[in-house]
């Protein structure tokens, strides 16, 4: 019997092939997502595992008993900085060592001698393409590759260089510890809390693109399988057929899906995630997950369908309940509400008290998707709200036919847009957060700042005045380079540094009397500060004592100059740190990471636009054939061509409208809370141009489904295409 | 219908006047003729004579139409009889119109121009009925409705008949 | 040409002569011959009845009357105007100013109460929210509806919803209004009240009305009626022999 019911019901026509082929998508596209989603997460989780040993941690500079670690054969003198080239960051560990150690590198070489190095792929190939003056000198000899399995991505930038005791002891920082190796940190959390917010935010409409194909001819498979309980199908039959039925297209979807996901596997790694792309096999998922995710989506989808027909009460005479949805009330919004203050709460806490990170990030998480869910919930009476309001002032036929039918079915009208409705308020979301760093960390030349093309590093407490000199008059020759300055700490004023008269214009600082020595704020001065110079007390006295504390290199800017210039410097074992730059201590981290961030979430978001577009052509289309016969009659009543784009436009338009003000408005009081609330000193500022872009494309896609919509229901409607008795 | 059982049947909620008593049946029953004084009076002489009703005492004046006349038991127990007594449903099977259309088949004449023309007959009587029901007051809406089910009946016959016509010829034909 | 599709032309213009004519009207689906020259003519303020088995042609014929569908043959002439030669547009037009509709059933918007389904025609023809809904409300008073203006269809029985439907029709006054088996649904009772009502308005109005019609106590109510057999009209029935 059950064959029979299949067969007369789910493949019998054409409309209800079309349903097939939107389930099967529909559930093909969100397992492919979440396998996406959980191999990424699997991805980072294993990068985070190979390249711990770059987190050489402080608490190996004390053994067991409390006392500092010694050079041995069994110890490591390890320094770990951050290199910078051509606005690239270097990932970079100085290691040194007894000549007889029998410690190892991590992937088991042993350890680089001095003055040679080990370097990731992509950093060899750096190397390679500049000149060695720029680069390779900092490092020495290359001796090989560091393999995969020590690093992040294929895209890391990873150096180990050999280096002696000595030179490494005249660095600021070093310290001595048992091996060469560190702990995974979780240094991804906000990637996975965005990972985890923005997989919400696109299976969502997915789901809701698969609900509403499901409902495809609803009304005509009622129908039918009303006629199959008149000819003696039995209720558990019904409900069963529609179970099996769901859970078959389902498991069909989810290995259409895992093919698909398969496939664009490489494509999924070319992706830049944090430090780069993933290595392929990074994406990949067990079978026991693929296997577990393909049951779940017969069982779950499998389940719905069989008890949404077991309460459409299907009888041998029809639909038994009338299927008019009942008004949405206001405790609708409730969920919505409970989403905001859950947010409210983390960040009153946050602001408070000390709170977990992982407790923050839950809170963070379950208040986004409470705030989600909320707003979908609320959707409808917002629109029944908006429609009333509409029909009050509706003067047109195109109107009247519109407003009734949302007020009907709020419910209805609500899901096609839903979708939408999502995608905005997680693009408001997260382009209001990200724009609290773009914009924040924007460096700028200027008055009294600290120019972004002077390069400077801190000087060795033990170099000589001639060391100095020799070094200065090496810079000095490097064409591109406007000179050197070598500012002294102030002793009586630590954090000060005193620059003699005749250098200040090269550091972009204005002296007004006849002073010979300058005193200013270094620490304001470097992050970009404008510092009004301090009234300090020149004469000799006072620099009786003080020692040579940095060195400024003032350059044209380019990067080869800088670069050539951090590599004189590096190599000059004068210095007590790497050379950098202004730009560098902003820039690169932060900026770099927000961007790739950025691109990555701009991507999910015209993926989520795309299907909640498709989902509100589809639901929009089977609103309107289902009410084919009306559109037809309305036209052999002489209904003007125009009145059908105009209820179509209406009726997707209004929740719309409705809703859409709301949710970005939402959107913002969201990320505000966030920004200001969970972080110290960052200000919410304007989106930029992709969010524009991203509402716009939103906008468009509903305009562009209406117009398809409309054609559709032209084209259907023809008098002649109906018949009237 | 016996119009003595209609007349004995006025009589029985109330006692009433022979004058009353014939307008109360025109009013009911007499759509087209109204029914003569003659013939009221003689019926309800030929009632007395049965025992189903008495005339009461007379009044002021004399004459037939100074009377007032009332229902005996007898005459109640008549009335209950006769509306609960089903009456047998009219034997129409030898009507004219079947006999002139088998007729008309067997001289292989135009039997659906005669089918037509009947039809044309009814619906006119038909459209008469509509009209008129159109004005009249409940009583007798009810006395149109019957006579118009009555014609439908026949139209139905004849729509049937005339979508039957080809196998009939034939049917006829082979006899 | 495209005044007279107005209704304020319709009745400057006294109508002499048939206000709708067919001469030798054919349509065919495909193989199937549904109308084989109907000749018809309809005069202004007539109710007609149009009766005949089924699948006769009765449909069809009122479809091309309407100017529904284009005839493959043959003339259909309303007021004057041939409709065959009008476009989609005009056609739309016509049907919206002067000609009416109702069907067995299942014609109301589900979704519009009684009151604003009768209003809708009136809007499509650019009439105000608030005048359209006196208007309506002043036709459900007509029919007998007073009380059920607030109602949707679903909440209406199968007699009152026909009530609306031809309130729906006949609100914007047409010239003709068309009729496929309004009673077709409906008990003796209800299809009483529906055609005392539609008759009652029609005849105040003057309104020509053609009705499809299985029933001869709804064909009954028609000042006359032509049957259909087999795409036909037979001869002297529907045209008066000159
Ligand atoms: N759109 C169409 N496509 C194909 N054939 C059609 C179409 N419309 C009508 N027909 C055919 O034309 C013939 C006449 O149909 P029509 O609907 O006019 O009959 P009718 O007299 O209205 O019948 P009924 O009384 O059953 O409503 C029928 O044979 C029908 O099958
Ligand atoms: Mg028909």
């Amino acid at each position: 019997m059950i064959r029979t019911i299949l067969q007369l019901t789910t493949f019998g026509n054409e409309q209800s092939r079309w349903r097939l082929a939107g389930i099967v998508l529909g559930i093909a596209v969100g397992v492919g997502l979440l396998l996406t989603l959980l191999g990424a997460a699997q991805g980072l989780t294993d990068r985070d595992q190979r390249r711990s040993w770059l987190n050489v941690n402080f608490e190996y500079r004390l053994d067991e008993d409390g006392e500092a670690y010694t050079l041995t054969d069994d110890t490591v003198m390890v320094g770990r900085f951050t290199d910078y080239v051509a606005g690239d960051a270097i990932e970079r560990i100085d290691v040194a060592a007894t000549q007889t150690t029998n410690e190892r590198t991590p992937w088991g070489d042993p350890l680089p001698a001095p003055g040679t190095y080990f370097a990731s792929p992509a950093l060899i190939e750096l190397i390679e393409s500049l000149p060695g003056e720029q680069l390779g000198d900092r490092f020495g000899t290359l001796i090989g590759p560091i393999p995969d399995s020590a690093l992040g991505s294929p895209d890391s930038l990873y150096v180990l260089a050999g280096v002696d005791e000595a030179t490494l002891g005249q660095f600021q920082s070093w310290w001595i510890q048992p091996a060469l190796a560190g702990d995974a940190s979780g240094s991804n959390v906000v990637y996975r809390i965005v990972m985890v917010i923005g997989g919400i935010a696109m299976f969502l409409p997915v789901l809701l693109l698969i609900s509403t194909t499901t409902q495809l001819g609803g009304a005509q498979r009622a129908e039918r399988l009303s006629t199959l309980r008149l000819i003696g199908a039995t209720p558990e039959s019904v409900t069963r057929v529609a179970a099996i039925e769901m859970a078959l297209l389902a498991l069909t979807g989810a290995l259409l899906g895992t093919v698909g996901w398969w496939l664009l596997r490489p494509v999924g790694a070319r992706f830049v995630v944090d430090e780069g792309r993933f290595f392929p096999y990074d994406l990949d998922v067990s079978i026991a997950t693929i296997v577990a995710i393909a049951i779940g989506a017969m069982l779950t989808t499998g389940i719905a369908a069989g008890v949404r027909i077991a309460r459409m009460g299907i009888g041998p005479l029809g639909v038994t309940r009338e299927r008019s949805e009942h008004a949405p009330s206001p405790l609708s919004l409730l969920p919505l509400l409970a989403g905001l203050a859950l947010f409210g709460g983390v960040t009153w806490a946050f602001k408070t008290s000390n709170v977990d990170v992982m407790l923050l990030s839950l809170a963070i998480i379950g208040g986004f998707g409470l705030t989600s869910l909320g707003i979908i919930w609320a959707g409808p009476w917002l629109t029944n709200c908006a429609s009333r309001l509409a029909a009050r002032f509706a003067g047109s036929a195109a109107g009247v036919v519109a407003a009734s039918r949302i007020r009907r079915h709020p419910e209805a009208t609500f899901r096609s847009v839903s979708g939408l409705v999502l995608a905005v308020f997680t693009v408001t979301v997260f382009a209001a957060s990200a724009s609290s760093v773009l914009e924040a960390d924007d460096p700028r030349d200027g008055a009294q700042v600290f120019p972004l093309s002077t390069v400077y590093a801190y000087i060795h407490e033990g170099a000589t005045e001639a060391d100095l000199a020799g070094v200065e008059r090496e810079i000095e020759a490097v064409p591109g380079v406007l000179g050197a300055v070598i500012a002294m700490e102030d002793r009586n004023d630590p954090g000060s540094w005193l620059v003699h008269r005749d250098d200040a214009p090269l550091l972009n600082v204005r002296i007004e009397d006849d002073r010979a020595w300058v005193r200013f704020d270094a620490y304001n001065y470097i992050w970009g500060e404008p510092d009004a110079e301090r009234p300090g007390q020149p004469g000799a006295a006072t620099l009786a004592g003080d020692l040579p504390f940095v060195l400024m290199v003032a350059t044209d800017g380019s990067d080869g100059v800088i670069d050539t210039v951090r590599t004189r410097l590096e190599a000059s074992n004068q210095m007590a740190s790497l050379a950098r730059t202004r730009a560098d201590d902003i820039d690169v981290t932060t900026r770099k990471f927000v961007n790739s961030l950025a691109n990555l979430a701009y991507i999910g978001i015209a993926i989520t636009i795309l299907i909640a577009g498709i989902s509100l052509t589809v639901a929009t289309a089977a609103s309107m054939l289902e009410r084919k016969r009306i559109f037809g009659l309305l036209r052999l009543m002489g209904m003007p061509n125009g009145v059908i784009s105009r209820i179509v436009a209406f009726e997707a338009v209004a929740p719309l409208v409705a809703v859409l003000a709301i949710t970005i408005g939402l959107g913002f009081l969201i990320s505000w809370m966030m920004v200001e609330g969970l972080s110290y000193s960052r200000t919410l500022h304007a989106p930029d141009i992709r969010y524009y872009l991203a509402i716009l494309g939103s906008l468009g896609l509903a305009v562009l489904s209406v117009l398809a919509v409309t054609g559709l229901v032209h084209r259907n409607t023809g008098v002649n295409q109906t018949r009237f008795e | 219908m016996e119009s003595s059982l209609a007349l004995l049947g006025l009589l029985c909620p109330q006692p009433s006047y022979g004058y009353d008593l014939k307008h109360a049946y025109d009013r009911f029953f007499a759509t087209r003729r109204p029914l003569a004084f003659g013939q009221v009076y003689a019926t309800l002489s030929r009632l007395i004579r049965d025992g189903f009703i008495v005339a009461l005492g007379e009044e002021a004046g004399d004459g037939p139409d100074r009377k007032r006349y009332a229902v005996t038991d007898q005459g109640r127990d008549r009335i209950g009889q006769w509306i609960f007594t089903p009456d047998p449903p009219n034997d129409h099977l030898q009507s004219n119109l079947f006999a002139k259309t088998i007729i008309a088949l067997l001289i292989e004449d135009d039997a659906e121009r005669l089918l037509d023309l009947q039809r044309a007959e009814h619906m006119s009587r038909m459209r008469e009925f509509t009209a008129l029901k159109r004005e009249a007051d409940i009583a007798h809406v009810l006395i149109y409705d019957y006579a118009i089910f009555h014609i439908e009946a026949d139209l139905r016959w004849i729509d049937l008949t005339s979508a039957r016509l080809l196998e009939l010829r034939k049917d006829v034909a082979q006899r | 040409m495209t005044a007279l599709l107005t209704r304020e032309t319709a009745q400057s213009i006294p109508a002499d002569g048939p206000i709708l004519s067919a001469r030798a009207v054919v349509k065919r689906f495909g193989q199937t011959e549904a109308l084989r020259g109907v000749d018809l003519d309809i005069e202004p303020g007539e109710v007609l009845a149009v009766m005949g088995p089924s699948g006769s042609g009765k449909s069809t014929l009122l479809h091309c009357l309407a100017g529904v569908l284009a005839p493959d043959d043959g003339s259909v002439v309303f007021d004057g105007i041939e409709i065959s030669r009008l476009n989609e547009r005009q056609r739309s037009l016509l049907r919206l100013n002067r000609l009416g509709f109702v069907f067995q059933f299942g014609q109301l918007l589900p979704d519009l109460t009684a009151v604003d389904n009768i209003s809708v025609p009136l809007l499509l023809s650019g009439v105000r929210r608030n005048e359209a809904l006196k208007r309506a409300d002043d036709w459900l008073e007509r029919l007998g509806l007073g009380d059920a203006g607030q109602k949707l269809p679903a909440e209406l029985s199968g007699g009152q919803a026909q009530r609306v439907a031809v309130a729906r029709a006949l609100v914007t006054n047409p010239t003709v209004l068309f009729a496929d088996e309004p009673t077709g649904s409906l008990d003796s009772l209800a299809a009483e009240q529906v055609m005392n009502a539609l008759l009652d308005q029609v005849k105040a109005a003057g309104t020509t009305v053609v009705i499809i019609t299985h029933d001869p106590r709804t064909a009954a109510y028609a000042d006359r009626e032509v049957i259909v057999r087999d795409g036909r009209i037979p001869a002297g029935n529907g045209v008066r022999s000159a």
